[in-house]
């Protein structure tokens, strides 16, 4: 049975990052005693795989798994058995059984919105629609194999506003196309001569979404845990 | 807990942010307001180093079992996050309250290594605690520390109200409750140290006076406090069956060194090798039952979700019922996905099936400490095992399909000669040579060897306490004679510091004049010294020199059997007359059994327990 889960990461496991987030739920699966499948060969591993890595520092309400298990189980039976388990900060929203065909969650993911809340700095509506009437915005980025080239974020930012000294962001991710909203910000201030320093800002994920006809939350809050 | 101590900027701006967050699985959280004790435990190096570190669960757990105390967890803030302390004056804090320390009950260091001493002042000063003992208040923590280092205690005697000699499942309750009742009778911290010092295991430094002799060595040593005892005797557990283990041990987020669940089999080594410490400080060997072992490795897997099992003790493959505790952890059904992880076995051939079966041959490497090449000096250490074992253990292993060996020796041990460095190299040599006496089709992969060597360091508590260590210089051109004769194109070499083996041999048999030694390299910046990119030998050189001091004099020379040494006031059990009969046959290369083998009275029998009288039943 392959499952996808939503869950939540709050607090201070926000600091603990994605390799070790990994290590982190094979461990809680483990205490949890769900069935869960492991990969053949001499050190077998759990099969699980995160939509999208969550950097160090960041909150989310909305990061999503596809975990395989060995054996049928009741949704909210799974969920109740995990979040007895998981460590504090990390939360189980809701689930649903995918079927063996559905491209992974990984793979699925196109898009993610986030909320951050600016600390230490100032950004107004002008300095947003300034950037966003841009026809490109181009910024120096690394490639795979650490060349630096031209890379264009324009095409990335799907939506961006400001909201109560939070600025909301819906900006490309995965793996055809991925920006990470530091990258906007950073575009953002540079292009008002001020410079990008990461703790003037929180980030907060709040959801992460697949192409279904538009943009639609990787799976969509049936419990209402 | 959503509490943080740090505020974001700064965990954002260090490496591994989650070292200081707590909140793990397993951490304990209790409400401050009603406990009466709080209890920092610190291990003076970085959490991924401390974590793995066994006793300081088991303290954790100990402690934390009492209602009316809180134990919490410090470790020494990696330098990224120190440099930010200092500057912004942030005050060092335990991970579980997130508060500052300085107001805490107990400081209490857990030590397991000289070269940490710095990094002890260092959270000292990060906890705004001023460092020597006698500068502290009322308004102050009271400092304790334990671990093998206080054996002895006297380099650091300056900056420690107390030491606790021995395992901390025996007093630490002993001692929590004295102080409790001793505060509500409105008694003050420094009294406190009064009553410490009547329980057994427990040392006040300041209740002590040593005068020294003109060429520096100790004229006396003695009580200046109507309750310090004489003789200070180490308290260990005698019935390791029924100790505390912790059954939830905390689940650190971030890779820790071991990161996986811990089984101690025994406490105690049985061999009796001479340049060991720990082979005499733990002594007797008192071994933990099969059924409980069993019960606890199911029971913490399910607690902790780990996937690995490691069994430590001092020499493993000792434990009377290895082979069934092995068997069952790699068949018991609740253990399907859990590895289990062999440290330094013996090689024999049931380790080596046992390892065949649990590793992957093609990834492990095989491990042999024989400390020293040649037979003769095998002797000298009483380290019992043979040029054929250790052939012979290395072609089954090849046999078996391992193709890499790495092994361990010792450079500068007593009455070395220079045939007996060059044995290093051509034992090395001859396991390379019985590699092509196997079948060619077994040696499709290309032969690994590394050969490690570490600068031999006379400790407290051994046979070789008396003996001199060899000079650094020494030191490097055993290591360039070895390079030189090494056969490179099988065989690694790698060779340890040699400034760093100085200083740890320096601090190891110090006595109390180097906490001023120690509190001068503090004060010139000296940081994580175990950490071969931060230690930094100029600073210490610097520090002798400005106090006029010679290091030769704690570290290179030799002392007389009518010395007083400045540990001889702590009893472990294990007679001074012991161990120099001991350094006496090492001269002659003469060798001794274990205790498995026979009883040679050491004096460990005073404990009434353990291998003394399990052997004779
Ligand atoms: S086997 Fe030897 S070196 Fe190892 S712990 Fe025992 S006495 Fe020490
Ligand atoms: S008294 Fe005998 S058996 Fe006991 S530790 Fe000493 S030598 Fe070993």
């Amino acid at each position: 049975m392959l499952v996808r889960l939503k869950f939540k990461k709050e607090g201070p496991i926000r600091f603990v990052g994605h390799l070790d987030m990994m290590r982190t739920f094979q461990k809680m699966f483990t205490r949890a005693g769900i069935p869960i499948a492991y990969s053949e060969g001499f050190n077998p591993h759990q099969i699980f795989s995160f939509a999208s890595a969550l950097a160090v520092g960041v909150s989310s309400e909305s990061e999503y798994m596809d975990v395989k298990l060995t054996e049928d189980v009741a949704i909210n039976v799974l969920i109740e058995a995990i979040n007895l388990k998981a460590p504090e900060g990390i939360f189980f929203l809701d689930g649903v059984e995918i079927d063996n065909k559905e491209t992974s969650a990984m793979a699925s993911v196109v898009a993610a919105t986030y909320r951050i809340e600016v600390l230490n700095s100032i950004i107004t509506e002008d300095m947003l629609s300034a950037m966003m009437s841009q026809e490109t915005l181009i910024i120096r980025k690394k490639n795979k194999k650490g060349k630096i080239n031209d890379f264009d974020l324009r095409p990335g930012i799907i939506n961006i506003l400001l909201k109560d000294k939070h600025l909301i962001m819906t900006i490309a991710n995965g793996s055809h196309f991925n920006i990470k909203p530091e990258m906007v910000l950073e575009k953002l201030l540079a292009l008002n001569d001020l410079n990008y320093v990461r703790c003037d800002y929180r980030f907060h994920r709040v959801e992460i979404y697949h192409d279904h006809n538009g943009l639609r939350p990787l799976l969509e809050v049936k419990l209402g845990l | 807990m959503d509490k943080l101590f740090l505020e974001d900027r700064v965990l954002l701006q260090v490496e591994k942010p989650a070292r200081y967050i707590g909140n793990e699985v397993n951490a304990i959280y209790k409400n401050k307001e009603e406990v009466a004790i709080r209890f920092a435990l610190c291990f003076p190096d970085v959490y991924d180093i401390g974590m793995s570190h066994l006793g300081l669960s088991i303290l954790y757990n100990l402690l934390n079992q009492r209602d009316d105390l809180w134990c919490e967890r410090v470790f020494s803030p990696w330098v990224d996050l120190d440099r930010i302390m200092e500057e912004e004056n942030i005050p060092l804090f335990a991970l579980e309250s997130q508060e500052p320390i300085k107001t805490f009950d107990f400081i209490g260091i857990t030590i397991q290594y000289e070269m940490c001493y710095t990094n002890i002042l260092r959270i000292l000063d990060l906890a705004q605690i001023p460092l020597l003992s006698k500068d502290r208040t009322e308004d102050h923590p009271l400092v304790c520390a334990g671990g093998p280092c206080v054996y002895n205690p006297e380099p650091i005697s300056d900056f420690i109200d107390f030491f606790y000699i021995g395992e901390g499942e025996v007093q630490l309750d002993a001692l929590m409750d004295a102080y409790k009742h001793h505060r509500e009778n409105g008694g003050t911290k420094k009294a406190f140290l009064e009553i410490a010092a009547t329980i057994e295991g427990i040392y006040v430094p300041s209740f002590y006076n040593v005068s020294y002799y003109e060429d520096g060595t100790i004229e006396r040593f003695v009580p200046n406090h109507p309750k310090a005892k004489p003789q200070v005797k180490k308290v260990i557990m005698m019935d390791m069956t029924q100790s505390r283990y912790p059954m939830k041990p905390i689940v650190p987020y971030i890779q820790t060194v071991h990161d996986r669940v811990v089984l101690e089999l025994f406490r105690g080594c049985a061999r009796g090798c001479r340049f060991c410490q720990a082979g005499i400080i733990y002594r007797p060997v008192r071994e933990k039952d099969l059924e409980i072992l069993k019960e606890q490795a199911i029971e913490i897997v399910k607690n902790t979700g780990h996937d690995e099992i490691s069994l430590i003790s001092l020499s493993s493959s000792d434990y009377s019922q290895l082979n069934a505790l092995a068997s069952y952890l790699i068949e018991a059904p609740e253990l399907a996905h859990v590895n289990l992880s062999l440290p330094s076995l013996r090689i024999d051939d049931f380790s080596i099936e046992l390892m065949r079966k649990v590793q992957d041959v093609r990834k492990s490497s095989l491990t042999f400490a024989p400390e020293a090449g040649s037979q003769r000096m095998r002797d000298v250490i009483n380290k019992n095992i043979s040029e054929e074992d250790i052939l012979q253990g290395a072609y089954e292993a090849f046999m078996g399909g391992w193709n890499r060996v790495k092994m361990y020796f010792m450079l500068g041990l007593p009455t070395e000669t220079e045939e007996d460095v060059l044995a290093i190299p051509k034992l090395g040599q001859d396991i390379v040579n019985k590699w092509f006496t196997m079948p060619g089709d077994m040696r499709k992969q290309r032969l690994q060897i590394v050969l490690s060597t570490s600068f031999f360091i006379p400790k407290p508590f051994t046979p070789f306490q008396w003996m001199g260590q060899a000079s650094s210089d020494t030191f490097l051109e055993k290591a360039k004679l070895i390079n030189k004769n090494i056969n490179k194109k099988n065989i690694k070499y790698n060779s340890h510091d040699a400034d760093t083996s100085r200083i740890e041999g320096v601090l190891a048999r110090g006595d109390r004049k180097l906490n001023e030694v120690i509190l001068k390299v503090y004060q010139k910046g000296a940081r994580y010294d175990a950490w071969s990119e931060h230690f930094n030998v100029t600073l210490w050189n610097e520090a002798f020199d400005e106090l006029n001091m010679d290091s030769g004099f704690y570290n290179e020379r030799r002392r007389e059997l009518e010395e007083i040494l400045p540990w001889d006031f702590i009893d472990t059990g294990v007679k001074k007359s012991f161990l120099y009969d001991e350094f006496l046959l090492a001269k002659e290369g003469k060798t001794t059994v274990n205790c498995m083998e026979g009883c040679t009275n050491c004096g460990a029998m005073c404990f009434e327990g353990g291998i003394c009288y399990a052997r004779k039943t």
